[in-house]
């Protein structure tokens, strides 16, 4: 379980030793000490917005625009990525874009 | 006298077979290298490579070792109409068994693949796509075809993308060790490796930073620009006092390439 939770005002970050492998449209990523994770569609999308500036809010949003629906409808999804990411090992939460600490939530 | 990026082909043929550099019955004669894809000076070799049925009997200068049987390819350094000619001497069979080779590794994954291929090897694939028929042109043809349809750029991304993911552990492990020097050269070396599987993707074939330059500019990829390139390249932008900052800033640019460069 990863250590710190995800908010929609949580700015991710790729960790730079994650393992990045295009396999057709999908994803796989890793971190270099644990199991890979085969992201697919929206997870792609998100995980390419993952620049480590924009929130998760942002992200929703953007991903939201890719298909034209609500960011509410997506966010709740995105944050499971966002989970699955940092369980993997591959992604980090650096900071709230207010500078506020996501840890402990 | 020729110079420069002019090559009469026909000429330099003719002057190599009768000097009998180049036989006169041979499969084929094909051109590589920087003259021939235009990034050749004054001081540029010719490289040509003959291919045989039969072993060359003639003068060479060097044996270049290989992988494959027989496990020697002649080399003869010459000249002809005022300019220095390399000519490597394959036999056909060497062809074929490179090709055989490259599809039976695939299926054993693609470090071992690529690192029981000798460099030279591997330039001579990477060459002989790029390469201009002297003679015997449709045997040029069908090899080139029967190399492009390969696994040889799955193999070559599936390596150079292996060998980024060694460099960026090196880098990372280094940087929280605070060896940040050591981590420069590894997050340059990770950044190489990148560049060079995005290139094999694009079919450029090489394992040589020589040319990465040039090579760069012949492609066109939304994973990087070719300003971008050059201005990691160079370094440019590297704060000597912050330069933890640009190892992540490369090694973020690798990312992207990875992102993009599919492979299997």
């Amino acid at each position: 379980m990863s250590e710190q939770a995800p908010v929609p005002d949580a700015v991710p970050e790729v960790r730079l030793d994650a393992r990045i492998r295009r396999v057709g449209d999908a994803l796989i990523v890793a971190s270099p000490t644990q199991d890979a994770l085969e992201l697919t569609d929206a997870a792609v999308l998100a995980f390419r917005q993952i620049n480590g500036a924009q929130t998760i809010g942002e992200i929703s949003a953007a991903v939201a625009d890719c298909y034209g629906v609500e960011w509410s409808l997506v966010q709740a999804d995105i944050l499971d990525v966002m989970v699955a990411l940092m369980d993997a090992g591959v992604v980090t939460l650096r900071a709230t874009k207010g500078g506020t600490s996501s840890k402990g939530a | 006298m020729q110079s420069g990026l002019v090559v009469d082909y026909a000429e330099v043929l003719s002057h190599l077979i009768d000097n009998e550099v180049v036989p006169s019955r041979c499969e084929a004669v094909f051109a590589s290298g920087s003259v021939v894809r235009g990034w050749g000076n004054a001081n540029s070799d010719l490289d040509l490579y003959v291919i045989s049925a039969h072993p060359h009997e003639g003068e060479f200068d060097q044996l270049l070792q290989g992988t494959l049987t027989p496990s020697q390819i002649p080399r003869r350094n010459t000249s002809a109409c005022g300019r220095r000619v390399d000519v490597e001497y394959w036999l056909d069979d060497q062809v074929e068994q490179l090709l055989g080779r490259v599809d039976e590794m695939h299926l054993g994954g693609a470090r071992p693949a690529a690192e029981s291929l000798t460099s030279r090897e591997i330039e001579f694939m990477g060459r002989l796509l790029h390469a201009r028929p002297v003679t015997g042109e449709s045997w040029l043809a069908e090899r080139r075809a029967a190399f492009m349809s390969s696994a040889l750029r799955a193999i070559m991304v599936d390596w150079c993308l292996d060998l980024y993911d060694n460099a960026v552990e090196d880098a990372v492990g280094q940087l929280n060790a605070s060896d940040v020097d050591s981590a420069v050269l590894a997050a340059s070396r990770a950044f190489g490796c990148a560049v060079d599987a995005l290139l094999c993707h694009h079919g450029d074939i090489s394992v040589s930073r020589k040319w990465r330059a040039r090579r760069m500019r012949t492609i066109e990829s939304p994973a990087m620009s070719y300003s971008e390139y050059w201005r990691l390249e160079t370094m440019q932008g590297f704060d000597p006092s912050a330069p933890e900052e640009w190892v992540a800033t490369v090694l973020r640019a690798c990312q992207r390439i990875a992102m993009e460069v599919p492979v299997q």
